[in-house]
């Protein structure tokens, strides 16, 4: 007699066990504590943070060890968490101008006002192992800088918009509430703040891929690192019932603002255009990849043709969040017996019918 | 005053969605109910489990759940499947209901894939998990597209495609997901349900709720409302039938799951409902390769 | 002086949801509306409906003919945090004092063709639904047709109802509350007057 598969319920509780034991790896050795991954991987838990829309250092090291080192699977515990948070409304609007700035460089000008700073890059490392580091042997001490300290760094794109020669920032209406695409269905077409939001939300693969194919002539927009800066900055609370803003606390920034090119048009002399990315924590890749598919978003404002994905609103919008992705790819593992039994009485029927039909043919 | 009497034991609220997200949700329930297979946009929340997994069900069953009902959770029309056993346990946990293997006893049939084959209720809730709502969607791809379609009622990409099958296979090719015309007015998509549930969804006594998570989209079927499968005249929409009755209770009317006995061809064919097989086992019916429970 | 809302916001607003949905999916017939409000400044079975189903996202219109108008702005600021609409056109929620005063329905929010679910619902009271006249109705949710009583529906109702049934699928969504029950019609119903004397059930 034939006996139907059950116990589900033991089976998910028995794999789920296994899962945190293969999590913890060999019990000889260390386990591994988050402030050691808040420390010291500090890139995965930018990404966590970034992508998983809230910042918390803490947090976001806890999904890391949770998620056994799957940076995905940590945003997704983020989000998840993030959900369930209380809103209390809109922290006062950062000006990065404030920044305390670790890293700030410009592609367009030699030296500017506040300087090139290099700062922590993983630039011009010779990308060879380094044995010592297994071996656990101290870094130098870092040379000891003058801090910019709390001194008005002005972007170079103002430096730019005092000639005209790039488009003005658009001022925001504070009238207007920012859009949040967590908490109403996205609309398309869909205003700049919701694309930039679902940007800095996106994935940092696909974002990546998208950006770099707008270099390859898929929807170029001649783009210059008009200025990369990361920082930190103080963000604020403006409380009602206390009448002035409150300060939260300070977030590390990514800000990269892209200069790309506009031939103009019969209203508008050719000028620069921009390109918007901003990231927690230190992230130039993503936030470079951010602008440049901001700008290549933009064809449609600017009179552009649209014709590579990368200006495709809904394409691009619709798959670069891979909480969403990796749920529905992930999702075919999941029973379709039903689905595919009706597929399989098909395709037997099209093929009976395949063979009936060839074997009527050679008759005639 | 005092929303603690919502808390469980979890630290989240009842059935796990705050009140505020519950009220969005029944708000667009009322919309989907009033205007019948219209997609209603609604603000999906980032739910603990995977997108494409059920987040979409479970946000509605978390709006409509009372602490009096009964929940039954089938995924592919059975209660043991891995998934359902997760949305069940999710729901035992967040909301401390009573759940149910017997279709009889539900008030509340979450589903994924599946109508139960014992006919509903009026007093019984059927939501459906949606991973692709837009029944236009793989005709074309965007949203600003399909939605002007829906607006003007301009289905006939729809029916080029059922007819292009026609032309080439000789008969509509689409076996599940199988395309519905609710209320004489908007083009549905009845989630991947095998065609040979469709017939169900027409005048049924129940609610029907559909809920797609990821992509934002809450619709209904109220109960007695006309659901026709798409076809054309010389084409009418069919069922697939089983040549064979189940294997194990002997029912000839149940949609069956073959099921892969050896590496040398043995198959059987079972119901894929299996609370309707197990109580038709223990009434008495048996099929070739079963015994009366 | 500001009155509690729900003691078990989390059950009684289901419960109230619950009534409001079976209501929609069956027009024509009735639904209980347990309240369990203590002395709201509005109709127990209009705030009862308020504090389930509106919050900041929904703006309301209220009738001014709403006794309290004042009290019941503050109680439905503090309960729901809704803001209140003079303009019928951009609510989602409409409470209407008498529904034999309720003019013309495309007042309010209609939605749009691609749209539909951008319209108002309207909370209106009747006098009762045990007597008045007499209605039948068929559409999705009603097994053929159904037939029911209302006391407190406008003279030219029947016309109306026909206007905002032909916009479909825009159009308004009523419920018609009498203290007790609530009876829903969603805009896919269609109604016409049966006999004028009304025929006993």
């Amino acid at each position: 007699m034939y006996v139907a598969v059950k116990g589900g319920e033991r089976a998910i509780a028995n794999a789920h066990e296994l899962l945190a034991h293969q999590r913890r790896g060999d019990a000889s050795v260390p386990e591994i504590a988050p402030e050691q991954i808040e420390g010291q991987l500090q890139r995965s838990v930018d990404r966590v943070m970034t992508e998983g829309s809230l910042y918390d250092p803490a947090l976001a090291a806890l999904a890391i060890k949770q998620a056994q080192g799957d940076l995905i699977e940590a945003i997704f515990l983020i989000r998840a968490f993030r959900t369930t948070v209380e809103r209390f409304g809109y922290a006062v609007p950062t000006e990065t101008v404030a920044m305390t700035i670790v890293r700030r460089v410009s592609a367009t000008f030699k030296d500017l006002p506040g300087g090139q700073i290099l700062g922590p890059t993983f630039d011009y490392t010779h990308r060879l192992i380094d044995f010592m580091l297994a071996a656990g042997v101290e870094p130098a001490p870092p040379a000891e800088g003058q801090p910019v300290a709390d001194e008005r760094v002005v972007p170079l794109t103002e430096l730019l918009d005092q000639d005209g020669l790039i488009e003005a920032v658009p001022s925001a209406d504070t009238d207007d509430e920012v859009g949040d695409l967590t908490r109403d269905p996205l609309d398309f077409p869909a205003a700049r703040d919701l694309r930039l939001q679902a940007l800095a939300r996106g994935d940092e693969g696909f974002l990546l891929g998208l950006a770099y194919s707008t270099q390859r002539g898929y929807g170029r927009t001649h783009p210059f690192v008009g200025e990369i800066r990361i920082g930190e900055i103080d963000v604020a609370f403006e409380a009602e019932e206390v009448g002035f803003a409150v300060p939260l606390g300070r977030v590390m920034l990514t800000e990269c603002q892209m200069i790309n090119q506009f031939a103009g048009s019969a209203t508008q002399p050719p000028q620069f255009t921009r390109g918007y990315g901003l990231v927690f924590g230190q992230s130039e890749r993503k936030a470079m990849s951010m602008a440049l598919i901001d700008r290549a978003l933009r064809a449609d404002e600017l009179g552009e043709e649209r014709q590579a994905p990368a200006q495709d609103e809904e394409f691009v919008l619709a798959h670069c969040d891979n909480v969403q992705a990796t749920g529905f790819v992930e999702h075919l593992k999941l029973p379709h017996y039903v689905d595919f039994q009706a597929e399989l009485d098909l395709v037997r029927r099209m093929r009976q019918e395949h063979t009936v039909g060839s074997s009527e043919e050679a008759a005639e | 005053m005092n929303t603690v009497s919502g808390l469980k034991a979890t630290g989240y609220n009842f059935a796990y969605l705050d009140e505020q997200t519950k009220r969005m949700i029944r708000r667009a329930i009322l919309k989907a109910i009033a205007i019948p297979g219209y997609q209603v946009p609604f603000a999906s929340r980032e739910m603990p489990m995977p997108y494409g997994w059920g987040t979409g069900g479970v946000q509605v069953t978390a709006s409509i759940l009372g602490k009096a009902d009964v929940l039954k959770v089938i995924d592919q029309g059975s209660d043991d499947t891995t998934n359902a056993v997760s949305i069940r346990k999710f729901f035992e946990k967040t909301a401390g209901v009573r759940t149910t293997t017997h279709t009889g006893e539900a008030t509340i049939v979450q589903t994924r894939h599946r109508i139960p084959e014992r006919p509903l209720r009026a007093d019984q809730i059927l939501v459906y998990q949606v991973p692709i709502p837009e029944p236009l969607r793989y005709l074309e791809p965007r949203e600003t597209e399909t939605r002007k379609m829906h607006g003007l009622r301009d289905y006939g990409l729809m029916h080029v495609k059922l007819y292009e099958d026609i032309a080439r296979h000789g008969h509509i090719a689409t076996t599940y997901a199988y395309p519905v015309e609710v209320a004489g007015r908007y083009v549905m998509d009845p989630s991947p349900i095998p065609k040979f549930d469709n017939p169900k969804m027409d005048m049924s006594p129940a609610l029907q709720l559909f809920g797609a998570g990821r992509e934002k989209r809450i619709y209904a079927v109220p109960p007695y409302t006309h659901v026709r499968s798409l076809d054309f005249e010389d084409h009418p929409f069919e069922v697939q039938r089983f040549s064979r009755p189940c294997a194990l209770c002997g029912a000839e009317d149940a949609y069956l799951d073959e099921i892969l006995l050896d590496d040398r061809g043995q198959r059987m064919f079972a119901c894929s409902d299996t609370d309707y097989c197990e109580e038709r086992r223990a009434s008495g019916h048996t099929g070739l390769q079963g015994d009366a429970a | 002086m500001l009155t509690a809302g729900f003691t078990d916001p989390v059950e009684q607003a289901q419960g109230i949801f619950h009534a409001v949905m079976t209501a929609l999916s069956q027009p024509g017939t009735l639904r209980k509306l347990g309240s369990g409000l203590q002395s709201p400044p509005l109709r127990a079975d209009m705030a009862s409906i308020a504090l389930s189903l509106c919050d900041h996202e929904t703006p309301i219109w209220l009738d001014p003919a709403l006794p309290a108008t004042d009290a019941v702005s503050k109680y439905l600021a503090f309960h729901t945090g809704s803001p209140l609409t003079a303009d019928k056109k951009t609510a989602t929620f409409a409470f209407v004092a008498e529904a034999c005063s309720l003019s013309s329905l495309d007042e309010f929010a209609l939605g749009s063709d691609t749209y539909p679910d951008r319209s108002t619902t309207i909370i209106a009271a009747v006098t009762g639904f045990d007597r008045g006249k007499s209605w039948r109705a068929s559409g999705p949710g009603i097994d053929g047709t159904i037939a029911f009583l209302v006391d407190g529906l406008p003279v030219n109702f029947a016309a109306r109802w026909a206007g905002n049934h032909s916009l479909f699928p825009r159009g308004v969504d009523l419920l018609l509350v009498d203290g007790t029950d609530v009876l829903a019609l969603p805009r896919s119903v269609v109604l016409t007057p049966a006999e004028e004397q009304a025929p006993c059930m």
